[in-house]
Formats: structure tokens, C-alpha cells, sequence
């Protein structure tokens, strides 16, 4: 029992972060980003080959995987959906849906990993099958280091947002674009800026992932879904919901898989089901307060 | 030209150039992309002049597929009445769903219906005792169409023509009628609309219904064609994708839009299949998909309609 919460909890961490990218670029720029999960598969990617290649730990290689997202995430806003945006929210959609599709078969390319599967090990790996136990109840190792690093994560955002004079314009764009604009905040680069930040957390998230999933192409869809399903349950935009949202998916997952008997081939169903109801019925999330987002 | 003797012309061209030239690999391209027509078509009544974009109408292919396939399967009704009572189930279907999603409004409808499909799909991979699973189905009897024979390439060639002339006038001419209008004046402004005393959940639901109605119709059209259906062949995400790429490619809101859009991505994507130096890169063309659909969206919301008119715009001009 406290063993299936405390396996939820860790890897609902994980999935707090990924959201927390989705919800950040939602709330500042109203962009629903379907690209989201393909961040996640550059993060595992990064990780995986860096650890292949130069046998970098992939806990380490989060300092080359968050750059790397970031750029990415930065080009894809410059070049292609600052300027859909004009054409309204269902064309940033349709976009970040082609870029999806875009990222993912250039991983598919036969010069990284092609239509397979792999998994990051390896001699050099301490992470490998490696076990810690606390107070009688086992962690997998690269999960409960993930879980803290998303704490710490999720810590630094929110100081980000209430302390720096770019988290104040961050905050600024989301509320009110226009005028931010007036009173100086260059609301395209700072959107920019959180496109980038939002893809930071989804690579961060994926090389942490990348310890323990499979990794291949088309991988990121999975998280995608999740991250939606969080979004929606924690609030459109709403970080805290995120958080929340995350933790609450991981441990309702963990035990559904657990204890419901045949459970695991319907189990993304509850999730989804869960998702419909809430965008439904109460579209501003679980956690949300205003009347509508 | 009007719009009725140009598809009739097109189609009769189609029909007697193609089997001229025609061996089975072409035969196949087109009739693909004629398939695709009637999928672009379907789901650019709801998302190009309706303006619900919709992530999910692979479920209404999907129900279409297995309704025809199971059908056929079993009773071997005439093609006619299979592919009908194809098109009504899915319209059935989407008639629930419109009723549970249509308080959702632009991108928050479009994850709503990518939710539904995600679901469906999921059931029919699970349901063996209906789908067979992820086994799929095989097609096990010969159907008929009007009680002629339809089972080799060039058969269904004819029909495909035929259903996909069909399904464009079908929609040329319901774009003008005056439910077709009432459909533009939701996407233009459904405020508007509303004050107007239009009912918007209504009309909404009229422009599901039918498209759903065409996708399960050309649904069952291509699981038949195929001879054989799985879960991921019809009711995965990427079928849904696909519909809205042909039509966003060939452009939105216009009945021209699918069949250009159509006729370049299919042909484009079997040709790339098919060159032999490319075959290593199996995504490749999936590539140039989608960065195709990111420049389009950016450059040319219009689609390459907007850009032919663009460019005889442009043309006349000069002269």
C-alpha cells in the first residue's frame, strides 16, 4: 500500500515536470503545444546518446539536454508560432501538430535510433537496476533523485516568477499581452524566452525518464497525453495545479495498475475519461479558481 | 466551368486516362488518393466551413471500417447498403459525442475529440470478441456493389471515382444551401451567429452528423479496398492527422482544397516510398509532411489554393 503510493509519488514527480512546461506556455502565450511530448524525446534522446557516446551520466547531461531544448523550443516560437499566432489558437495547434510529427521522424532517422527500441545501460551506469530503501519501502534510485531534482525544479520556477524582473514580465505577458507591451516588456521575446523554459522542463523531464523507459521516436505521445490529462485536472495555465496534478496521476496510476484486476489494458482509458469529465465540467481545473480559463 | 460538369469531367478523364497508363501500382496511388479525397472532404465540412477542428474523426473511420467489414463479412449486404449503414452508425455515434462535446469551444473541442477517438481506440483493441483485437480483420467474402462484382484493383478504381466525385458534389452543393451557409456563419463569428437566432449546437451538430456520415462511408470504402483492418490502420491518431493535413495542405474552406491536397501528399508519399535510394528512410516523407504543414500554416493559411489564386492573381496582373 504505502509501497504503490511512494512508486506513484515518484514517477508522478516526473510527470509534474513535464506539465509544468505545458501549462507554463499555455499561460503566457495561450498556445496549446502538441510538440510538448517531443521535447521529452529529445531530453531521453540527448541523454541516451551522450551516455552511449562520451558515457556521460544522464543525471550530469541535464546540463547539455536543458540548453538544447531550450534552443529548439526557442526557434520553433521565433520562426514558426509567434507568427501562426495571428491566425488564432487552432492554428498554433495545427502547427505545433506538424512539428510533432517534424521532430519525432527526424529521430526516427536511421542516424539516431531509427523505428527501434533501446534502453540507456551500459557497465559505466550507476543508476542501473539500482535500488535504494528507505524506512522499509524501496525507491528506484533514478526516480526518487528525478523526484527531488523536480522539487528543487518546480522551486526555482516559482522564484523565478516572483523574483527576477523576467519572471515579473512572464507574469506580466500572461495576464495582459497587450499591456505588458505598452509598459516596455517585449511580449515576443519573453514569449520566446517561456517557450524555450517550457521545453527545458519536458528535456529535463526526458533524461531523467531516460534511466528507466524505453526510448525510441514516438515515445513523446505518451507523455503528451499525460501532460494533458495533468493540465486539465490541475487548471489551463495553473502551476501549482501542475504540481498537484502530476502527483495525483502518478499515485491514481500506480494504483489502478495495482489493485484494479485487468486494469492494465483499460488503464489509459481511466485517464482519459477522467480528462473528459473535468474539461467538461469544470474546464478550469480541480484546483482552478476562476470562472473559466 | 460550373462546378458539376467540372467533377463530372475530371471524373470521366480520370476514369478513362488512368487505365490507359494503369498498372497495379498506380492503380493503388489512385485510388489512395481518391480515398483520401472523401476523408479530406469529410472532415473539412466540419473543420474547414464549420470551422471544430476536430483531432478525432478517425473513430468516425474507424466505426465506418469495422461496421462495412463486419457487414460484409457476415451478410454480405450490397456495398451500397453496407457503406450506407456504415456512414449512419458513425453518424450516430457522432451524434453522442457532439451532444457531450460541443459546449467546448476551438482548441479545447479539438483535445475533447482527440480524448473520444483515444478512447474508442483503446475499446476496439480490447473488445476481441467484436474487432478481433489487434488481429485485425480480414475480409472473407466478395462484396458487390449494385450486384456487379467489385474485387480487383481496376473495380474498385471505378467505384472510388465514382463515391469520390460523388461525396465533392455533395459537398460543393451543401456548402451553398442554407444550412451550408449556416455553417460558415458559425466559423466566421458564432456569437454573431447566435444573435442572428441561429441555434449553434444544432447546426454544429448537423455539420458533425455529415461528416461523420462521409468518413464512416469512405471508412467502409477503405477497409473493404484494403481487404483487411486493424485498430492502428483506423482508429489511431495518425488517421485523424492525416485527414486535417490533406485538407490545411490543400486548403481549408474550399471543396478544392482536399482533392489538391489529396492528390500531392498521397502521390508525393508514395513516390518517396517507392525510390529505392530512400527506402533506408522510412520517415522521410513523414518529414517533409510535416514541415510542409508548419510552412503552409505560417506563409499560406490559405492552403495551395490560396497560393494558385496567388499566383493567377499575380499572372493577370502582368498581362
Amino acid at each position: 500500500m504505502i509501497q504503490t503510493f511512494f512508486d506513484g509519488l515518484m514517477i508522478g514527480g516526473v510527470y509534474a515536470v513535464i506539465a509544468l512546461g505545458l501549462t507554463l506556455i499555455f499561460g503566457v502565450m495561450r498556445v496549446i503545444n502538441m510538440a510538448h511530448g517531443e521535447f521529452v524525446m529529445i531530453g531521453m534522446f540527448t541523454s541516451y546518446f551522450l551516455f552511449g557516446r562520451l558515457g556521460l551520466d544522464p543525471f550530469i547531461s541535464i546540463l547539455i539536454t536543458a540548453p538544447v531544448c531550450y534552443l529548439i523550443g526557442y526557434f520553433l516560437y521565433r520562426a514558426f508560432v509567434s507568427k501562426a499566432q495571428k491566425g488564432g489558437e487552432v492554428n498554433t495547434l495545427l502547427l505545433t501538430a506538424g512539428a510533432s510529427i517534424l521532430l519525432v521522424n527526424v529521430a526516427a532517422l536511421p542516424a539516431f535510433l531509427g523505428p527501434n527500441f533501446s534502453r540507456l545501460s551500459g557497465e559505466g551506469l550507476y543508476w542501473q537496476h539500482r535500488i535504494w530503501n528507505l524506512a522499509g519501502v524501496t525507491f528506484n534510485a533514478p526516480l526518487l533523485t528525478g523526484f527531488l531534482l523536480t522539487g528543487l525544479l518546480i522551486l526555482l520556477l516559482s522564484l523565478f516568477l516572483k523574483k527576477t524582473d523576467t519572471g515579473l514580465a512572464m507574469r506580466a505577458a500572461a495576464q495582459q499581452p497587450l499591456a505588458a507591451q505598452i509598459v516596455g516588456v517585449n511580449v515576443s521575446v519573453i514569449s520566446g524566452v517561456t517557450f524555450g523554459l517550457g521545453a527545458v522542463f519536458a528535456g529535463v523531464a526526458g533524461s531523467v525518464l531516460s534511466t528507466t523507459y524505453p526510448i525510441y521516436a514516438s515515445i513523446g505521445a505518451l507523455f503528451l497525453v499525460k501532460a494533458f490529462v495533468i493540465v486539465v485536472l490541475g487548471g489551463m495555465g495553473s502551476i501549482p495545479g501542475a504540481a498537484l496534478g502530476g502527483l495525483v496521476l502518478g499515485v491514481v496510476e500506480s494504483f489502478g495498475a495495482t489493485y484494479i484486476t485487468g486494469g492494465t489494458a483499460y488503464r489509459d482509458v481511466f485517464g482519459l475519461v477522467i480528462f473528459l469529465i473535468v474539461l467538461l465540467y469544470r474546464p478550469q481545473g480541480l484546483f482552478g479558481k476562476g470562472p473559466n480559463t | 466551368m460550373k462546378p458539376l460538369s467540372l467533377t463530372v469531367l475530371v471524373a470521366v478523364l480520370t476514369a478513362i486516362l488512368v487505365p490507359l497508363v494503369a498498372d497495379i501500382h498506380i492503380y493503388s496511388v489512385v485510388i489512395t488518393v481518391l480515398i483520401w479525397v472523401m476523408f479530406g472532404q469529410s472532415w473539412n465540412l466540419l473543420g474547414g466551413f464549420t470551422g471544430q477542428i476536430s483531432f478525432g474523426h478517425a473513430m468516425f473511420l474507424g466505426i465506418g471500417a469495422y461496421t462495412s467489414m463486419l457487414i460484409v463479412n457476415s451478410v454480405n449486404l450490397d456495398m451500397a447498403i453496407t457503406l450506407l449503414l456504415g456512414g449512419v452508425l458513425a453518424g450516430l455515434v457522432s451524434l453522442i459525442v457532439g451532444f457531450l462535446i460541443f459546449r467546448l469551444k476551438g482548441p479545447y473541442f479539438a483535445l475533447g475529440t482527440l480524448a473520444f477517438a483515444e478512447i474508442i481506440h483503446i475499446v476496439a483493441r480490447n473488445w476481441k470478441g467484436l474487432t478481433n483485437g489487434g488481429e485485425g480483420i480480414l475480409l472473407a467474402k466478395r462484396p458487390t456493389f449494385f450486384g456487379i462484382q467489385i474485387f480487383s484493383k481496376a473495380e474498385y478504381f471505378y467505384l472510388a471515382v465514382f463515391l469520390a466525385a460523388l461525396v465533392c458534389l455533395f459537398c460543393y452543393y451543401l456548402t451553398r444551401t442554407k444550412t451550408g451557409y449556416s455553417f460558415i456563419a458559425i466559423r466566421e463569428d458564432q456569437e454573431s451567429a447566435e444573435a442572428m437566432g441561429l441555434n449553434s449546437t444544432l447546426i454544429k451538430s448537423k455539420a458533425l452528423f455529415i461528416s461523420a456520415f462521409l468518413a464512416g462511408v469512405a471508412g467502409g470504402f477503405y477497409g473493404l479496398y484494403n481487404k483487411f483492418i486493424d485498430p492502428e490502420m483506423t482508429f489511431a491518431v495518425h488517421m485523424s492527422a492525416e485527414m486535417i493535413f490533406v485538407t490545411v495542405i490543400g486548403g481549408m474552406g474550399t471543396v478544392a482544397g482536399p482533392v489538391l491536397g489529396s492528390a500531392i501528399l498521397i502521390s508525393l508519399q508514395e513516390y518517396l516510398k517507392s525510390v529505392s535510394f530512400l527506402q533506408a528512410y522510412s520517415s522521410l516523407y513523414l518529414i517533409v509532411y510535416g514541415l510542409l504543414i508548419m510552412l503552409v500554416i505560417v506563409y499560406l493559411p490559405g492552403g495551395l489554393i490560396e497560393g494558385l489564386k496567388r499566383i493567377s492573381a499575380f499572372a493577370g496582373r502582368r498581362r
